[in-house]
């Protein structure tokens, strides 16, 4: 299988990651070196060298989780701090790039 | 021969929970009518860092809603990231439970259309973080400009409970039905105010035309299902559906094929 | 003997007593730091001023009487990825170089209550990805014992700042080595807790499942000290296990292998190609010392592990990575580059933003989770992360500690990783992050030549065994000795830090 640079373009589109041409190339030989590395577990699994069946999709957890938190509000005295953070804020909105209602 | 069309008609109905703070995070839930990222902290705000805490009474009110749907509860919660890029969403992923809801398998009667009593099958109920809001203008006028959207993020993090029925709803008077007797159980068990207008019960409709052979009961077609949103009172729902339902036999039967898409409800003008 | 060769625990029993000041204290780590940075780039935000608040606190709270605490007086490093309430937390990135986050993490605010300083902010990789601190967007930090080479990553900035003497501790985050590798290439202790154990609040987040946070320090009594304070129990992260702690301090206060089981890994003599002599003669030194101390030594398989871990840590860290970063948009904090358009503003902002290290994997992990690919590698990788922890249950039914290099070899030159070579660089500190465990790297002395690099070895334990973990460090430690500051190289290289 070969990855191309329009497959590349499109993955970068999805991601929100703007690429130039130069890592567009870049980023192709990357995931040609790295796709078949990556499939070392499902093409084992095929060859019979790995018993996938059955195994169930690791879940971390600790034995004893902590309780759910309570129910309770508190005021957010972090709000004009945060505001303050945004690139571009007006009227205690943070401001975007026009978007069309109906989305 | 003689031609019948059955709706199929399944709801999505996002039940904002009675909680008094938010899914993850402790900002007050009492979002409405307040000022612009009022209620916002570095947790709904997808600050690095910052980590959910699961509202131990959101998860109460689902499994409360879920008993009372016949469904089947499971003995630990689950999330999953949805994840999307929108300008609503702070950490560009929902916390939800898409693999393993709370609860699911469910059943809910209603009176149908003739009468009797019809069972509807919940196929699940999950918990899941709400999105903010986006506002294009404000209405004092203060916002206006062609170039900017505002985001508020007072919205982002509530907790919701979605329950989704199976496609077992065969007419708008059923859908409508069905829909008002969630809202009165959640209303009862004091799981959510149900306020439609407010948005604190949003129903989502999932709809389809087939075309039956009335003598023989043969399936001859199907309509490309649609999604009908933006309904805010069960009237709303109940006109959505009857429009949406005339537009996919008109298109049965003069054989035009529809796209499987997201449509939305317009009030004023009564058509999706 | 300067103030900053001290251990952590030599400073704070000093401070309590009143033997010196944590002002003092905290100057000769500052003059340090002066120092060293010119060559060493191994911080990104000094922050002197802050410091020296922290230590007249100290100082006054001495002077009446009462007891700041344990920490008290010590000089702590913080990797910047660590959130301190007035710095920057820049993670190394552009995307994040002018935020400064309100809050502080929960392993700062446990250890300024027990009277650490917080110094500065450490160089690292950006957002926590790479292995030799080459993909910081600031200056690159370099190895304190032979400046050419690389301080290891992504932690790389805590253990040059920790084995050139500018503090007795530092916390880094340990997702596949992050800490361990960095800190062998130094020198030094370095420890990642089980997965659960240390908060994670305020600790900006790469791969949820696998991330620690995790110290550095010059002797097995400083790691212990610093656990016991940071692995409190956190309410505010759900993933943090309630509960009392096993007593950290006592493991290392009268450390014995008698009986222990030491293991080696037999599946590791068919790497014997990827990994240099220094460190087998490393791990053979430890097994020796074990030996004599009183410990069996046996052998444990692994062989799913040691051919499948790193394509398995590979897909999974790259889904996880790209879930954490999604949230870089550039509409609420940090960079952001206008455009037309909602998504060009999302893909300006995260083109400029990130470097190449963190395209490539947000651009992976976005790959292994989409559509017809998913199964074929991410559900891949998830199943055979279940059998590697099964694996690690299996083998410490047989053992208490298994025992392994850390890194395939000494520090390496800069600029002198890619491809193959980089792609195996964590391969032994990658399978602890994947099972959850708790692994520690120590020093076992250095390689041969006019610029002797240190040489480190690796011990892993079945999960909450730190305790195990300490004590056998603590008893090698009676050996080899602790870990010696590094002599600073002659000043040269004016201007290159930040
Ligand atoms: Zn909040």
């Amino acid at each position: 299988m070969t990855i191309t640079e329009q497959e590349i373009r499109a993955l970068a589109e999805t991601a929100k990651v703007g690429l130039t041409d130069g890592e567009v190339t870049a980023m192709t030989a990357y995931f040609n070196d790295a796709v078949p590395f990556c499939g070392a577990m499902a093409r084992a699994a095929r060859e019979g060298r790995l018993d996938l069946d059955g195994v169930p999709p690791y879940a971390p957890a600790v034995e004893e989780p902590p309780a759910p938190g309570e129910d309770r509000a508190v005021p957010s005295p972090l709000r004009d701090e945060l505001l303050a953070a945004a690139p571009e804020a007006r009227d205690g909105f943070f401001v975007v790039p026009r978007i069309l209602e109906e989305e | 021969m003689t031609v019948r069309y059955v709706p199929v008609i399944g709801l999505e109905i996002h039940v904002q929970l009675a909680t008094e703070s938010k899914l993850f995070c402790r900002c007050s839930a009492d979002y409405f009518g307040k000022a612009p990222n009022a209620h916002i902290c570095p947790g709904c705000m997808g600050l690095p860092g910052a980590m959910p805490i699961l509202n131990g009474r959101a998860a109460e009110l689902a499994v409360r809603a879920g008993i009372a749907l016949s469904c089947k509860i499971r003995d630990r919660l689950y999330f999953d990231r949805k994840h999307y890029f929108y300008a609503d969403l702070s950490k560009a992923y929902q916390i939800s439970q898409d693999g393993r809801p709370v609860a699911e398998g469910g059943l809910l009667k209603i009176r149908s259309d003739d009468g009797t009593l019809k069972p509807v099958r919940i196929t699940r109920l999950h918990l899941e973080e709400d999105a903010g809001k986006l506002v294009h203008s404000a209405a004092d006028g203060r916002l206006e400009g062609a170039e900017n959207s505002y985001a508020d993020y007072n919205r982002g993090g509530m907790a919701l409970a979605e329950i989704v029925s199976e496609p077992d709803l065969s007419s708008p008077g059923e859908a409508r039905e069905y829909a008002a007797r969630i809202r009165q159980l959640v209303r009862y068990l004091a799981v959510s105010d149900g306020d439609m207008e407010k948005g604190s019960l949003r129903v989502d409709a999932n709809v389809s035309v087939k075309q039956v052979d009335a003598d023989t009961g043969e399936v001859l077609a199907w309509s490309a299902r649609a999604e009908v949103k933006n309904m805010n009172s069960l009237r709303a729902l109940e006109r959505a559906l009857e429009y949406e339902i005339r537009r996919h036999r008109e298109a049965l039967a003069s054989g035009e094929r529809l796209e499987r898409e997201t449509r939305h409800w317009n009030e004023a003008e009564g058509v999706t | 003997m300067q103030l900053y060769e001290l251990s952590a625990t030599e400073m704070a029993r000093g401070v309590r007593a009143g033997e010196f000041s944590a002002s003092e204290v905290l100057e000769s780590c500052l003059g340090r730091i002066e120092e060293g940075e010119g060559a060493l780039a191994a911080m990104i935000t000094v922050t002197a001023g802050k410091a020296r608040e922290e230590a007249a606190l100290v100082d006054g709270m001495v002077a009446r009487g009462e007891d700041p605490g344990p920490l008290a007086g010590v000089p702590i490093i913080l990797k910047d990825n660590i959130c301190m309430r007035g710095a920057p937390v820049t993670c190394a990135s552009k995307m994040l170089e002018n935020w400064v986050p309100p809050y502080d993490a929960a392993v700062v605010e446990m250890a300024a209550a027990s009277g650490a300083l917080f110094p500065g902010k450490a160089n690292m990789d950006e957002f926590a990805m790479g292995n030799s601190g080459e993909f910081s967007v600031f200056t690159h930090p370099s190895n304190p014992w032979d400046t050419d080479r690389a301080p290891g990553g992504s932690s790389g900035g805590c253990a040059a700042a920790v084995a050139a003497g500018y503090a007795p501790l530092a916390l880094g985050t340990d997702t596949g080595g992050s800490v361990r590798q960095p800190a062998s290439f130094c020198g030094i202790y370095g420890l990642k807790p089980t997965w659960g154990l240390a908060s994670r609040r305020g600790v900006v987040p790469l791969a949820p499942t696998m991330d620690q946070v995790g110290p550095f320090a010059r002797t097995a009594e400083d790691l212990a000290l610093i656990l016991s304070i940071i692995s409190a129990p956190d309410g505010g992260d759900g993933t943090c296990r309630p509960g009392q702690r096993p007593d950290y301090g006592a493991a290392v206060a009268t450390p014995s292998l008698k009986g222990k089981r030491v293991a080696a890994i037999r599946d590791l003599e068919g790497l014997s190609s990827l990994l240099d002599d220094a460190v087998l003669e490393g791990l053979s030194k430890f097994l020796d010392l074990c030996r004599g101390g009183g410990a069996e030594i046996v052998d444990v398989s692994l062989p799913v592990t040691v051919e499948f871990g790193p394509p398995c840590y590979h897909v999974l860290s790259r889904a996880e990575a790209a879930s954490s970063l999604a949230r870089y948009d550039g509409v609420r904090y940090g960079l952001s580059k206008r455009g037309e358009s909602l998504s060009e503003l999302y893909t300006l902002t995260r083109g400029e933003g990130f470097g190449p290290e963190s395209k490539r994997r947000v651009l992976m992990g976005t790959w292994v989770m989409s559509g017809a690919n998913f199964d074929e590698y991410y559900t891949a990788a998830a199943k055979t992360r279940t059998l590697i922890a099964r694996e690690f249950d299996e083998a410490f039914k047989g053992c208490d500690i298994i025992a392994l290099p850390t890194a395939p070899g000494p520090a390496f030159i800069k600029g002198t990783q890619g491809g193959e070579r980089m792609r195996m660089a964590n391969l032994l500190t990658l399978p602890p992050n994947l099972a959850g465990l708790p692994a520690l790297s120590m020093n076992m002395g250095f390689t041969g030549g006019d610029k002797p690099l240190p040489v480190g070895v690796q011990l892993i334990a079945s999960r909450w065994g730190e305790a195990e973990l300490l004590n056998a460090a603590a008893a090698v430690e009676k050996s080899v000795g602790g870990a010696t500051v590094a002599s600073l190289p002659a000043r040269g290289k004016e201007g290159e830090a930040r």
